[in-house]
């Protein structure tokens, strides 16, 4: 008998994990305010005529396997030709692609030596993949408290390991404890090949190019990373709606949630109790824990633990209504601004202190050439994250403050791309203050908690860590779960494969 | 103990021990012991590496670099006998982190003081200090499995090394998944963030932090940090846990006793006499060539040497694989500390007015707050000194007299960060090194306004005078940084982690295999065991 299933929350996990569960059977309602579905991805007009993209726009981590399984290319979703980033560099410009030998090419007008160890980078992230996907693609094993269960499939990850052979197994298990500093010095020599293929994997956490660990999150985007979606995420969340209609999902989205009571249901801000016996939300775990439940309904543990969950927002984004139209070399729709590693540990260095550096690294979007109804026509949408800026930022984000970071951005991209010069004709910034408002993400963190190794292994804590919560019916199901944030459907999948597994019960 | 001649009484042994530090001290104590024909040489006159004590100004006796023992393995100690041999540690009670303006933090051996001291900061830190203490305990009894054994293999197939593997995991299965959790946190996480989950007070979060980065060029907020802090509750002396102390006669007195023991073996020990090349037949080491031209056959070599040193300059890339010389070049070896030894005419007074002296006896951590040590390090990072830097100090004189004149002390502060490779090149550090010194006497002065009255004799080390002096590449403390992609099966690299090297016969046992650095004698240790084990010597 199918037994009612509401999912919190219409982001691509909420609406991945609702699809999955409606797609096995189940009666799934789907409840999220109208405005935020596609969460993170939502879009919102910020000029006059303009829309932004959401603060999440890069689809190229979404798992192929999730497209095949809710046959999404059926409802519109189709991969891009390529993805293209371009890297501007104070005197030369060259663009990374998925494609290993074009950008080596590329790579080879910068430095040939770095071509050919490109070459070699690029093999051996694909020799390594089958363990490392393995590992991400499944539930987490519970390493903290295993199980005679949770043995084998650990068993099975170090036997995959193995399979590599003794020289690739124990370079995997040196490298992700490193510095993306030190392991990217190994392979190049070129300052800015080194800081765009970093940034990327540094931005995701508390953490420039010289801390420990970082180097985790370089292997999970390599190996991950394959093409995006024409349309980029626009067209990710459409598909999603569409085939959880097409699976019989029902929308309710007059209301958003307030409180969950679990074993019982959910509450809305209209005030009205939705039933439900199993309750999946994709919202952060902060907000979950904290905020949606009674406080004498958590253990002391797990209170302290979810308070402990680092969470803390380190980038802004700034958006750009441009007149006439911006390109990239290369006719890339994505560019890097980071000249050299230690340039993005500077820009890191003030924010421990609650400051902004004056050289922000910056990650730039030319969302309006991947999806024109952004902009009206002739006329462009840029967004750019700005890395790194701080939550607590001394003195608060004031007006003013905001204005300061945005003229210092503006300066490097009009320096950096000339045709924007005199072309902004509107701007808006959010700060992770209004990331975590807009959103409602916890600290303003885009993946809904830092990307560190420890909370990368357990996430977002030992008892919540396979999306099973010790709450009766109640699973987690967004990027604060295994395996982190970011648009790639992961926790969403398999959050929901966890309940079907506990099919008996739920 | 003997004067030591840089002749050899005999041209050939089982094994002759490149180095005079503690490990390769520990190692040929082991090995003689078995009844091997051993012999040790120094290229210092003074054996212990950076294990040493030196009268550099008259009348004061500086525990140069080194300066603290509490890793020491006890049964090292007793093994080689070293008390008898003239091994005696004075146990150090206090950690005090002096702060402007305020009498500072204090944290005795006795637990009720120190959450007295804690509560004028935090009643909250001070309730929950005992429990994280407990729980440091339990984490160290279990790391202690690690570092008292040989590295787990974890690609190798053999049959011992699975067996080993599972033993360790049974070890973990017994602890408590609480204590998983924490361990993996401990593993990982930033010693800021660590203590940040239990403690939210300045100074005690700094005070405590500041353990995580001694000998590593990482910030109290740099991830990995956090594992460093179970090494303050894994000292211990004499079985007794939590426990660290001084060297009676300065750090150096480790060393001679562990000479000594060796000595009483059987090796022989020559100092004064530098290796200029391990000699090589056939892709074998067969003994060594002294720098005076002199050669000692051997059939066995082993090094104490850092990898760096003992395979790019006495090996030679010729003699090596291709492979395991580029990995040994990725090895990072990063000098991040520097040392100030001064001689004091009278022990100075320190700005905060608390009574006594019995707070100053241990080690003193210029440490104020969590923002001035990262800033340290922030210094750093592009190829400065910190102008305000991380000190950790001790004044071994007031627990020991015997290392000054009476009513006089010695003063060693530890300092970092001093990057071995400044902007303007490692080379140019003879010229920094005033304005360095400099520095850190600043700091101290914030803190005893009299510092500079006191002076009668001083000695700055510079990570490049270190390396100089001792050799290690790069000034770096423990002969490679302790991060985690250099610890254990990796350490010193892949493949090569069990004290063999790729030419045969040619054996290390230095702080740059497993368990890595620190006055510990457990790489000398082991490598010595290994070797009797598996019939290399």
């Amino acid at each position: 008998m199918a037994s009612s299933v509401i999912v919190i929350g219409g982001g691509v996990n909420g609406l991945t994990a609702a699809c999955y569960l409606a797609k096995a059977g189940r009666d799934v309602t789907l409840l999220c305010e109208e405005d935020s579905i596609g969460g993170m991805c939502a879009t919102h007009e910020f000029h006059p005529g303009f829309t932004s993209p959401g603060v999440l726009s890069d689809t190229s981590m979404f798992r192929e396997w999730i497209v095949r399984d809710l046959r999404l290319e059926e409802h519109g979703l189709a991969f891009e030709g390529s993805s293209k980033a371009a890297v501007l560099g104070k005197e030369r410009r060259f663009v990374l692609s998925d494609d290993v030998s074009e950008t080596a090419e590329e790579i080879g007008r910068v430095s040939k030596a770095d071509a050919g160890r490109y070459r070699e980078f690029a093999a051996f992230y694909e020799r390594i993949r089958p363990p490392v996907e393995r590992l991400l693609n499944n539930i987490p094993p519970n390493i903290v408290d295993p199980v005679s269960g949770d043995l084998l499939p650990l068993l099975r990850y170090g036997l995959a390991l193995r399979r590599l052979g003794k020289k690739d197994m124990l370079e995997v298990l040196r490298l992700a404890p490193m510095t993306v500093y030190d392991w990217l010095d190994e392979w190049f020599e070129n300052d800015e090949l080194k800081a765009a293929l970093a940034l990327p994997a540094v931005t995701e956490s508390y953490a420039g190019p010289w801390s420990p660990g970082t180097n985790a999150n370089l292997l999970i985007r390599r190996v991950t990373a394959g093409r995006g979606f024409k349309g980029g995420a626009t067209a990710l969340v459409e598909a999603l709606v569409s085939a959880a209609k097409g699976f019989g999902i029902r929308f309710e989205t007059g209301a958003g949630a307030i409180a969950i009571r679990p074993g019982e249901g959910v509450e809305t801000t209209a005030g009205d109790l939705l039933e439900a016996k199993t309750i999946v939300a994709s919202c952060g775990p902060k907000k979950v824990f904290l905020e949606m439940m009674r406080p004498h309904e958590l253990s002391h543990r797990l209170e302290r633990r979810i308070v402990n969950f680092r969470t803390r927002g380190l980038s802004s984004q700034l958006l750009l209504a441009v007149d006439g139209t911006i390109s990239l070399p290369g006719g890339a729709d994505r560019a890097v601004i980071a000249d050299d590693l230690d340039a993005i540990e500077k820009a890191f260095d003030p924010v421990k202190y609650g400051e902004v550096s004056d050289s922000p690294c910056l990650e730039i979007y030319l969302a309006s050439q991947e999806d024109p109804e952004l902009a009206p026509k002739g006329k462009g949408v840029v967004s750019v994250m700005v890395h790194y800026t701080p939550y607590d930022l001394r003195g608060g984000w004031t007006e003013e403050a905001g204005e300061e970071l945005t003229r210092k951005v503006i300066r490097i991209l009009e320096e950096r791309i000339p045709e924007l010069r005199d072309a902004v004709v509107g701007r808006k910034l959010l700060t992770p203050k209004d990331i975590e408002q807009r959103y409602g993400v916890s600290g303003g963190q885009i993946y809904e908690g830092e990307h560190a190794l420890d909370q990368l292994l357990v996430r977002p804590s030992p008892e919540c860590a396979m999306y099973e919560t010790p709450f009766e019916g109640l699973f987690l199901c967004s990027g604060g779960s295994f395996p982190g944030g970011g648009l790639t459907g992961a926790p969403g999948a398999l959050a929901a494969r966890a309940v079907l597994n506990r099919r008996s019960r739920y | 103990m003997n004067e030591h001649t840089d002749k050899p009484r005999s041209n050939s042994y089982d094994a002759v021990v490149i180095g005079g530090g503690h490990n390769g001290l520990v190692c040929a104590a082991y090995l003689a012991k078995a009844g091997k024909k051993v012999l040790v040489v120094e290229r210092r006159q003074v054996l212990g590496g950076a294990a040493v004590s030196e009268e550099t100004v008259k009348g004061f006796t500086f525990s140069t670099f080194s300066y603290v023992v509490s890793l020491f393995r006890p049964h090292i100690i007793r093994e080689l006998d070293l008390v008898r041999h003239g091994l005696q540690i004075i146990p150090m009670e206090t950690t005090y982190n002096p702060l402007p303006g305020d009498k500072g933090l204090v944290r005795w051996a006795d637990s009720g003081k120190t959450r007295d001291e804690i509560a004028r900061f935090s009643p909250k830190d001070a309730s929950l200090y005992p429990e994280f203490g407990l729980a440091m305990g339990r984490l160290s009894r279990f790391t202690k499995n690690v570092i008292d054994t040989t590295a787990p293999q974890p690609a190798s197939l053999d049959p011992r090394e699975l067996m080993k593997m599972l033993r360790l995991g049974r070890h973990l299965r017994d602890l408590d998944p609480e204590m998983r959790y924490l361990n993996l946190k401990l593993l990982t996480m930033s010693a800021v963030d660590f203590l940040h989950e239990w403690f939210e007070s300045e100074p005690l979060v700094p005070s405590m932090a500041g353990s995580g980065i001694i000998g590593t060029f990482l910030g109290i907020r740099s991830p990995g940090t956090a594992y460093v802090l179970l090494h303050h509750y894994m000292g211990e002396i004499d079985g007794a846990f939590r426990a660290w102390g001084f060297s009676k006669g300065g750090t150096g007195q480790i060393s001679i006793a562990c000479a000594n023991a060796a000595e009483s073996f059987g090796a022989e020990i020559i100092a004064g006499a530098g290796v200029d090349h391990v000699k090589i037949r056939n892709g074998r080491a067969v003994g060594v060539v002294l720098e005076n031209g002199d050669e000692i056959k051997a059939a066995t070599v082993i090094s104490s040497l850092d990898p760096n040193r003992t395979f790019l300059k006495l090996v030679g890339e010729r003699e090596l694989p291709g492979e395991f010389v580029s990995n040994i070049r990725r090895y990072k070896n990063r000098g991040s500390s520097g040392k100030v030894n001064l001689a004091l005419d009278r022990l100075p007074s320190f700005r905060d007015g608390r009574p006594g002296i019995s707070h100053l006896k241990g080690d003193i951590t210029i440490a104020p707050s969590v923002d001035y040590v990262e800033r340290a390090y922030d210094e750093a990072k592009y190829g400065e000194f910190s102008k305000r830097p991380f000190l950790n100090i001790v004044i071994p004189s007031l627990s020991d007299p015997s290392v000054a004149p009476p009513g006089k002390h010695v003063l060693s502060a530890f300092v970092q960060y001093a990057p071995y490779n400044i902007r303007e090149g490692a080379e140019n550090w003879p010229e920094k090194r005033d304005a360095f010194g400099d520095a850190v006497i600043d700091t101290i002065e914030e803190f005893c306004p009299d510092i500079r009255e006191c002076i009668v004799g001083k000695q700055v080390l510079s990570p490049w005078d270190i390396e100089k002096i001792t050799g290690l590449t790069e000034g770096n403390i423990f002969q490679g940084e302790l991060s985690l992609e250099q610890l254990a099966f990796l350490r010193p690299v892949a493949e090569w982690s069990r004290y063999r090297s790729p030419v045969r016969n040619l054996w290390m046992c230095g702080s740059g295999t497993h368990p890595g650095g620190g006055v510990m004698g457990a790489p000398g240790e082991l490598a010595a065991k290994t070797m009797l084990g598996e019939g290399g010597v």
